[in-house]
């Protein structure tokens, strides 16, 4: 979508129309869930936060004033990611029944069935480094999580994020450092999950 | 080139670097930096794999669209009457407070405490002036405290010269002053004839001594005013009532529109 098309889309939702609003809310809510899973670490309350947000962000479309789009529609989501995690925090809950995603998965999209897929074991070893690191993101302070999600994760350029969070550049800055080798010390302890082309220098060495 | 640890700042250098957010001089910094510490190079390499991995985190598969229904984004708008019975109620919860806090205050914290520190003024006014003594002579006649030096001062006598620790020889015209010199403060303009009665009250006979006149050695003296100076008229009824109306009002209207907000916000939930 191009910017055109965007600043069009948002003149006609403000103007009323659900149907550009939609057409908004196509094109963003792929990285909007992403970005509230990798904040939250669950599905469900990913879910539950990108429609929250999305919800929000109609409601208060007047409050829109121009600019990236995308970076105010993610600050939506980060709001509500952080409601998310406090609401956690007051009310902390523990599954009745460990989950075992592993099965899940295998039942609803059994990976051996499709020829272009890696082997099984490969795949296995993907979904524990994916899980390692989303482990050592879930370790970061909140702040320190959203700002190396999105800028490492979804690729946002620090005046967004600046945007999104509402901080200055200079705290943006300092914090994507310090949750990188926070992030990095802690995926030292990963090394045999770690492929080869991924493997940090210190691990090499060791 | 021996390893060493790089400071917070090297540090985020190193990471805005990798994300080329530099300017120029910076750049150079950073480059001299992994010229010279192989723990900054170690560093950068590991953040460029470190966000490399990132990158290449798997996406997560959509559970559904979140677009909105029609039904939803109806029932999700707020009515604005909501939200200004909401800062209504607050507004009056708050004054409500200020005033209960304000009537909780103890009285001589507010209105009386003002009228007492006029009457005091008046007081301060009408009482006599006491004298000042000095005990090393009078400072408005230096001739006379020529005889009177070394009778203390320190500090006050300003810094002594060489003359002045030369001793000195005594003047057999100037009168040696062994007694204080008390000097009459002047009075304020408007009273002068309490400050008459007061020059006329302290003859030489009866010279106080320290602002004591001698008849009033070993009296006990009152010197507070009497509590009917300073707060007026006692019988008086504080005027409260008004405070007690306003707070009883606000008090009501803050129920009033709490229970207001609560029952549209309620409504409008069961809406939703």
């Amino acid at each position: 979508m191009t910017p055109f098309d965007e600043a069009a889309l948002v003149q006609a939702a403000r103007k009323g129309s659900l149907d550009a609003f939609n057409d908004l809310v196509l094109a963003h809510q792929e990285m909007a869930f992403n970005v509230a899973y990798r904040i939250l670490n669950d599905d469900a309350a990913a879910e539950d936060a990108t429609q929250t947000a999305f919800l929000s962000a109609y409601r208060n479309l007047d409050s829109y004033r121009g600019g990236s789009f995308r970076a105010w529609v993610l600050r939506m989501v980060t709001n509500a990611c952080y409601d998310e995690l406090r609401r956690h925090k007051r009310r902390p809950t523990t599954p009745l029944e460990p989950i075992n995603e592993t099965e899940d998965e295998e039942i609803e999209s059994p990976a051996w069935l499709a020829d272009t897929a890696p082997s099984p074991e490969a795949a296995a070893e993907q979904r524990e480094l994916a899980q390692a690191v989303q482990d050592c993101l879930n370790r970061l302070p909140d702040e320190f999580r959203v700002v190396i999600v999105l800028v490492d994760v979804q690729g946002l350029d620090y005046n967004e994020v600046a945007q999104v969070s509402k901080h200055p550049l200079g705290t943006v800055k300092s914090r994507l450092a310090r949750a990188r080798l926070r992030l990095r010390d802690c995926l030292q302890r990963f090394v045999e999950l770690l492929p080869a082309q991924f493997r940090l220098k210190d691990e090499e060495r060791a | 080139m021996n390893p060493r640890p790089l400071s917070p700042y090297q540090q985020q250098l190193l990471s805005e670097y990798l994300d080329d957010r530099l300017s120029a001089r910076q750049k150079a910094e950073v480059e001299a930096l992994l010229r010279d510490n192989p723990e900054a190079a170690t560093t950068l390499e590991n953040l460029r794999q470190l966000r490399l991995l990132l990158r290449n985190l798997p996406a997560r598969r959509l559970p559904h669209n979140f677009t909105l229904t029609r039904q939803m984004a109806q029932q999700q708008k707020r009515p604005p009457v909501l939200s200004w019975l909401r800062l209504s109620s607050i507004l009056a919860m708050l004054l409500t407070v200020f005033l209960v806090t304000l009537d909780l205050l103890p009285r001589g914290a507010t209105a009386p405490q003002t009228i007492a520190t006029a009457d005091m003024y008046t007081y301060a006014a009408a009482a006599p002036t006491p004298p000042i003594i000095y005990w090393n002579g009078n400072p408005g006649n230096p001739a006379a405290n020529a005889g009177a030096m070394g009778m203390g001062g320190g500090a006050e006598a300003g810094p002594l010269s060489k003359s002045d620790s030369a001793p000195r020889p005594i003047d057999p015209q100037q009168p040696v002053v062994t007694q204080p010199v008390i000097v009459e403060q002047p009075v304020s303009p408007p009273d002068t004839a309490t400050a008459e009665n007061n020059s006329a009250a302290r003859s030489a006979d009866t010279q106080p001594i320290l602002g004591l006149r001698p008849e009033e050695a070993g009296q006990v003296l009152d010197t507070q005013p009497n509590s009917t100076q300073l707060t007026g008229n006692e019988s008086t009824p504080p005027a409260t009532t008004p405070l007690r109306w306003a707070q009883i009002g606000l008090a009501a209207l803050t129920v009033l529109l709490g229970l207001l907000t609560l029952w549209g916000y309620k409504r409008w939930q069961r809406g939703k």
